[in-house]
């Protein structure tokens, strides 16, 4: 009973239920423009939203993810151009659904079927989640620094081609994040003489210039790009039954997307390309062929994204490890109220945990009435031109670093910022591990060294791993991890295929 | 310079990570021998960033060796082929050099807004960079850089300083 009230604290609270709803808008719209990532709309919003009430800023966050990662789907069936990296499979069917004619049906499709991925990821989130909290709660100091690296290292896997560059990215993201005072020690570190660095480097800033500032550098390369024109032609809403032709893949895909996106590294855009993949192999009756405008094509990765959002939010909540770059900003926005993400936050605070997932559910009926509702403007918002959009988008930025703490220092570090991660980017190096080292690396530094000093030397520390079935669990899936991203592994693999 | 750019990701690397571990050394109340003093785990991530660096030179290497191999059989074969490969490549380096240009040049205008806002109310100084910004990046309209100028002011004042209680610089 007690569960089911704050389940509907969003519902019944104006308030919430308002930044839900305007967070969900917000987010399909930024999502819609190509370029903009969700991760930086997150990421700005947590930069206005600093000195909110904690439930509120969660609850327009939560919009935004949501709204932002179905936004997406729009620039890509219309003009050819994903939102994000999830909307990437979408647009193998999506687009070319739009050149028969048939945006609208695209559009409509991925509306209802990105609901219903996202309402089973927010159900699998509330049954599963306070499950794992269960066994978490004995976690050691060993295991949160097993599951904080295996969630680096798996973002740095993520890095294509360019592993040992991801691995660079996350260990200066870890010492990045360990500038200022030592809380175990009581000394500083890597303040080179600074006092302003004595406090060490503000998380939203370095999200903000990395994430923001250096995406607006980077898409200026193609600034000077003739705009694309998108039509829109009118057809008839579609019938319940031609729905419930497509519910029994759509449930297999977003049930696959939630644990897809639960795997820490894991996120959207994997889920959606195995979605479209399973939708592919499994589907044998489609209107079209695959890849020429088939009506699954474009439900299956939509489907598949959405659930990833509930998956990538259990790991959050359970564990305290992030699933991917988004989820790292949540992290962000709960230390920054205090509370520390993980078992105990689940224990402590379930309020907010269920509040959590209504506000989720929320989000994914405000992202059907939106989609549903609000056709027309997606024309005009994806073809706005970038010349208008990236001055706009800088000063909002240059806005939310300010706002932090009122302070044009903060300026000035997300520029800095901005400038690292525009040559990062050019350089193929990934930025995502470099942030989620910025926020995990104290949690690596104060759990290592806690384990440490809880043993009996280093010969007990390194017995630790092995001690508890869960660590050990933990350490088996770390080296296998660890190796799966080595030539070695690959030879193997190669040798088993052959044989 | 092919070769300067494909070596500077590595080296950068490098120094970073030398730059980091030196750092390491100095710390106060830290022994970098003392796995739970607050150098250790620093020295030990900053060290493995310097293996990534070396990888990533090497990795480098090889490519760099297969490339050159091929312009030369490339010289070799076809002389003809061997000019249009050659202009092809400077126009795609004098593309990229002017990206970097019109890059760099909006970053410096983003940073003189910024120094700007210091000695000017914010909306007039954000008047100017939007207006500039739009001229500068071309494709818009005098008319539709005005109106977005305007509205766009309007708007954020609005939503930031209303919805969000932002207090402008």
């Amino acid at each position: 009973m007690e569960v089911i009230q704050q389940l509907l604290v969003p519902l019944l609270d104006i308030k919430l239920l308002f930044y839900v709803a305007a967070g969900t808008f917000v987010g399909i719209i930024l999502g819609a423009i190509p370029g903009l990532s969700v991760t930086l709309c997150i990421a700005l919003v947590l930069s206005l939203t600093y000195s909110w009430d904690l439930l509120d800023a969660l609850a327009i966050m939560l919009g935004v993810y949501y709204g932002g990662v179905f936004g997406g789907s729009r620039a890509a069936i219309l003009i050819n151009m994903p939102g994000g990296p999830s909307n990437v499979a979408t647009s193998f069917d999506g687009y070319p659904l739009a050149q028969k004619g048939e945006a609208k049906m695209a559009l409509t499709l991925t509306t209802v079927f990105s609901f219903v991925g996202g309402m089973i990821g927010v159900i699998i989130l509330g049954t599963t989640a306070p499950l794992i909290a269960k066994i978490a709660i004995n976690f050691g100091q060993r295991d949160y620094l097993l599951l904080a690296l295996l969630g680096l290292l798996l973002v740095g896997s993520l890095s294509k081609g360019a592993t040992a560059k991801g691995i660079f990215a996350a260990g200066a993201g870890i010492l990045v994040g360990l500038v200022g005072m030592d809380t175990i020690g009581g000394g500083t570190r890597f303040t080179f003489g600074s006092l302003q660095l004595m406090s060490g480097v503000n998380f939203v800033v370095a999200l903000l210039g990395l994430f923001g500032m250096s995406e607006i550098l980077f898409q200026m390369r193609t600034i000077n790009k003739s705009g694309i024109n998108a039509i829109l032609k009118k057809t008839a809403f579609p019938t319940i039954a031609f729905f419930l032709k497509f519910l029994p893949m759509s449930l297999r895909v977003s049930i696959m997307g939630v644990f897809i996106g639960a795997l820490p590294g894991a996120g959207g855009e994997i889920a959606a390309l195995l979605g479209y993949d399973h939708a592919k192999r499994t589907v044998k009756k489609s209107n079209r062929p695959f890849g020429e405008g088939s009506y699954d094509g474009v439900i299956a990765p939509e489907a598949a994204n959405s659930g990833a959002i509930g998956g990538a939010l259990i790991p959050l909540l359970t564990l305290g490890i992030p699933g991917d770059a988004v989820t790292a900003i949540f992290i962000g926005a709960l230390f920054i109220h205090g509370l520390q993400p993980g078992p105990l936050l689940m224990e402590q605070s379930s309020d907010l945990f269920w509040m959590m997932v209504g506000s989720s559910a929320l989000a994914n009926i405000f992202l059907l009435i939106f989609g549903l509702l609000v056709v027309s403007i997606f024309i005009r918002v994806v073809t706005v031109p970038k010349q208008i959009l990236l001055p706009i988008i800088a000063v909002i930025t240059i806005i939310g670093s300010y706002s932090l703490n009122n302070n044009i220092t903060d300026v000035y570090w997300m520029l800095g910022f901005g400038i690292v991660g525009f040559f990062m980017k050019i350089n193929n190096f990934p930025v995502a591990p470099l942030v989620l080292g910025i926020i995990l690396g104290p949690l690596v530094d104060t759990s290592f060294r806690r384990a440490y000093m809880s043993s009996e030397g280093a010969g007990d520390f390194l017995l630790g791993f092995i001690n508890t079935p869960i660590t050990l669990i933990l350490s088996v899936v770390f080296i296998f991890t660890l190796l799966s991203q080595t030539n070695l592994f690959e030879n193997v693999k190669s040798k088993f295929k052959k044989a | 310079m092919q070769k300067i750019k494909a070596f500077a990701p590595g080296v950068i690397m490098i120094i970073v990570s030398l730059v980091f571990l030196s750092q390491t050394f100095v710390m106060e109340k830290a022994s970098i021998t003392d796995p739970s003093g607050g150098s250790f785990l620093p020295a030990l991530i900053a060290i493995v960033m310097m293996i990534t660096g070396i990888t990533v030179l090497i990795q480098e290497r090889p490519k760099k060796k297969a490339a050159a191999t091929e312009s030369i059989s490339h010289k070799v074969n076809n002389d003809d082929t061997e000019m249009t490969s050659e202009t092809t490549s400077v126009e795609n380096m004098e593309m990229t050099m002017r990206q970097y240009g019109l890059i760099l040049t909006y970053f410096i205008i983003v940073v003189l807004y910024v120094l700007l806002l210091s000695f000017i109310p914010f909306i007039v100084a954000t008047f100017i960079f939007l207006s500039v910004s739009m001229i500068y990046l071309r494709g818009v309209s005098w008319k539709t850089n005005l109106l977005v100028s305007i509205i766009s002011i309007i708007v954020i004042d609005l939503v930031f300083s209303k919805l969000f209680h932002i207090i402008f610089p």
